[in-house]
C-alpha cells in the first residue's frame, strides 16, 4: 500500500514557505550572514574559536564567502572539545556567551570511552532546542491539540531527553512521555486508551517493537489508530521493506529525521514527503532527508582529504550550527557517513539533502538502542579480566529487540579454570560490560579455537539487525 | 513598588501584542506564540499578589 499524503505543511506555514521558496544563492548569502554574526560573536567571546580563526587568518573572526570560512576555518572533533573541555572544565572555553547565561546542559552519551561532550545553553538555545525537534514534526503532521507519543526516555542531560517535550509543548501538541519508564504493554494499553491518537517518536528499532507487540495482541495498529498523521524515527538504518510494512501496518507515513547534540536538535528531515522517494511507490527507491540549510551549514566530506564529495558520494558530515548562543559547534567532524544528494536532485527547493536509512559512520560506533556504542568500551569491559583470550561481540534483532551477544574465550593459559571460576567469569564480564554501557548482554564461552586468524578490533563485531526487520 | 508597577504596565503591553502574534494564521508559528504569550501571562499572575482579585 502507498503511504497516504499527509496535510502539506507549507500551506500551513508561511514562514515554511519561505524556507522552500528561497533560491539556492539566498539561502547561501542568509548562511554566509548567519557565520559572519557567529564568528565575530565568537572572536570577542571564545578562546578556543578565536584561536581557530588566528590559525587560519580569519583575523577578528571577519570571513567574506563561505568558501573562504570552509577552507580557513579548521575542523574540530570530539578528541579536541574533550581536551578543551578538560583544560577548562566543566564548558571548555567554546562559550559565546558570559557562562552567567547559561540555563541548561546538554552532554553527549559517553559510551565512546574517551568522555563526553558538554554543551552550555541559554535561555534561547533552549527554545531552538525545542523549535528543532519542531520543525520536522510539523512537517511530518504534528499539529497543535494533537495527541503525541514520545517513546525516548525524557529528561536527564542528554538533547533528546529534552528536545522532545519542548517540541510538542511549543507546537501546542500534548505529549504522552512514555519512553524509558514504561513497558511496551503498559505503552499499548495507554494508547488504545487515549484515543485520537496522531503522532509518534521513537528510534527506528523502538517503532519496529511497537508494531510487532501491537500485532503480537492481535492489534492492527492502522485500525486502532485511524487517525495517525505520522510516525517519526531516528537514530538507526532500516530496509525498505521493513518502512513499507510500517506504513502497511500503520496506515500512515513513515518520516526519518537526522539529528544530534552538536546540532542541537534535528538537522534534517524526510519533511513530508517519507523514507520513500517522491513518485516511487512503497518499495521503490530510498527517500531524502532535506537539510535544514537556513539553521545549519552542513559539509559532507571526504574524510581523508576534507574535499567536498561529489553528488551520489558517501562522505562525512561536518556540520556548524548557525542559531545556538552557549556552546557553538563550527564545523564539527560528526564521524556520521552519508550520502550526499544535491537540492538540484531534489525535486524542488534549494535544500540539500542526504539519503535516508543509511546513515552510518566511519568509525565503528554502533547504535544501540538509541545508545551511541563503541566496541572499544567492550574491549575494556571484557579485557579487565585476564582470563579472557578473545572476544566477539554480534547485534541483531530478536523477537523486535534489539540484542547484543558477547562470545569470550578462556585464554590458553587459563585452561585451569573450573567450571564454577568459569561461570563467575561469565557473570562478572556481563556485569562489567553493564557498568560501561548500561545495557545486559548476553554472554557465553566458546572454544578458543572459533578465534583463528581473529586479530582485528573492527572484526569483533557484527551488526545483523537489518537482517532482523521483518514483519 | 514603582518598580513592580512599571513591570507590570509593561507586562501589560507585552501581553496585548503577544496576544495578536497568538493570532496568527502560521499554523508553525502559532503555537511557539501561544507559548510566548503564555509566558508573559505567568509573569503577570504570579506578580499579582496583594492585588484585588
Amino acid at each position: 500500500m502507498a503511504s497516504p499524503a499527509i496535510d502539506d505543511p507549507f500551506a500551513a506555514s508561511p514562514l515554511l514557505r519561505r524556507f522552500a521558496q528561497a533560491t539556492r544563492a539566498d539561502l547561501e548569502a542568509y548562511q554566509l550572514r548567519k557565520v559572519q554574526v557567529l564568528c565575530e560573536r565568537l572572536y570577542a567571546n571564545s578562546a578556543y574559536y578565536r584561536a581557530r580563526m588566528d590559525a587560519g587568518g580569519l583575523r577578528d573572526g571577519v570571513v567574506d564567502s563561505l568558501d573562504r570560512f570552509s577552507k580557513a576555518f579548521a575542523s574540530s572533533a570530539k578528541a579536541d572539545f574533550l581536551a578543551d573541555q578538560q583544560a577548562a572544565p566543566p564548558f571548555g572555553t567554546r562559550l559565546g556567551v558570559d557562562r552567567a547565561d547559561v540555563v541548561h546542559i546538554s552532554m553527549t552519551s559517553g559510551t565512546s570511552g574517551q568522555g563526553q561532550e558538554i554543551y552550555g545553553r541559554t535561555q534561547r538555545d533552549v527554545h531552538m532546542l525545542g523549535y528543532l525537534h519542531a520543525l520536522p514534526w510539523f512537517m511530518a503532521g504534528l499539529r497543535q491539540g494533537d495527541i503525541a507519543i514520545n517513546c525516548v526516555p525524557a529528561g536527564g542531560m542528554t538533547t533528546g531527553g529534552w528536545g522532545p517535550g519542548e517540541a510538542i509543548r511549543i507546537l501546542g501538541a500534548t505529549g504522552f512521555h512514555v519512553g524509558g519508564n514504561t513497558s511496551t504493554d503498559a505503552k499499548i494499553d495507554l494508547m488504545l486508551k487515549l484515543g485520537g491518537l496522531r503522532f509518534i517518536y521513537a528510534s527506528t528499532n523502538y517503532l519496529h517493537t511497537l508494531t510487532e507487540a501491537l500485532l503480537a495482541r492481535g492489534i492492527t495498529p492502522r485500525e486502532a489508530f485511524p487517525g495517525m498523521h505520522g510516525l517519526f524515527i531516528a537514530a538507526e538504518g532500516y530496509p525498505l521493506e521493513w518502512a513499507a510494512k510500517i506504513e502497511e501496518h500503520w496506515g500512515c507515513r513513515l518520516q526519518e529525521g537526522y539529528g544530534s547534540t552538536q546540532l542541537n536538535g534535528f538537522g534534517g528531515s524526510t519533511a513530508s514527503a517519507g523514507v520513500f522517494r517522491s513518485g516511487s511507490a512503497s518499495g521503490g527507491e530510498r527517500g531524502l532527508i532535506r537539510l535544514f540549510e537556513w539553521e545549519h551549514l552542513v559539509e559532507i566530506v571526504d574524510p581523508a582529504t576534507g574535499l567536498p564529495v561529489k553528488p551520489g558520494e558517501q562522505g562525512e558530515m561536518v556540520v556548524t550550527n548557525l542559531s545556538v548562543e552557549g556552546s557553538p559547534v563550527v564545523r564539527f567532524r560528526t564521524g556520521d557517513a552519508a550520502r550526499f544528494v544535491p537540492w538540484q536532485e531534489c525535486g524542488g527547493g534549494a535544500w540539500n539533502a542526504i539519503e535516508c536509512g543509511t546513515i552510518g559512520r566511519f568509525d565503528d560506533m554502533m547504535k544501540i538502542r538509541g545508545n551511541n556504542v563503541w566496541p572499544t568500551m567492550f574491549d575494556a569491559a571484557v579485557f579487565a579480566h585476564p582470563e579472557v583470550g578473545e572476544y566477539k561481540g554480534r547485534v541483531y534483532t530478536r523477537d523486535g529487540k534489539t540484542e547484543v551477544e558477547v562470545k569470550i574465550a578462556v585464554a590458553d593459559h587459563q585452561a585451569g579454570l573450573s567450571s564454577d571460576e568459569r561461570k563467575r567469569l561469565l557473570q562478572s564480564v556481563r556485569n562489567a560490560i553493564k557498568e560501561r554501557s548500561n545495557m545486559w548482554v548476553d554472554v557465553c564461552e566458546v572454544p578458543r579455537a572459533e578465534f583463528q586468524g581473529f586479530a582485528y578490533k573492527a572484526r569483533r563485531w557484527t551488526d545483523e539487525r537489518q537482517d532482523g526487520y521483518r514483519l | 513598588m514603582v518598580e513592580r508597577d512599571e513591570d507590570g504596565a509593561l507586562l501589560a503591553q507585552m501581553l496585548v501584542l503577544a496576544d495578536r502574534l497568538a493570532q496568527s494564521e502560521d499554523a508553525l508559528l502559532k503555537g511557539q506564540y501561544a507559548y510566548l504569550r503564555a509566558r508573559v501571562a505567568a509573569l503577570i499572575e504570579l506578580q499579582s499578589f496583594g492585588e484585588a482579585v
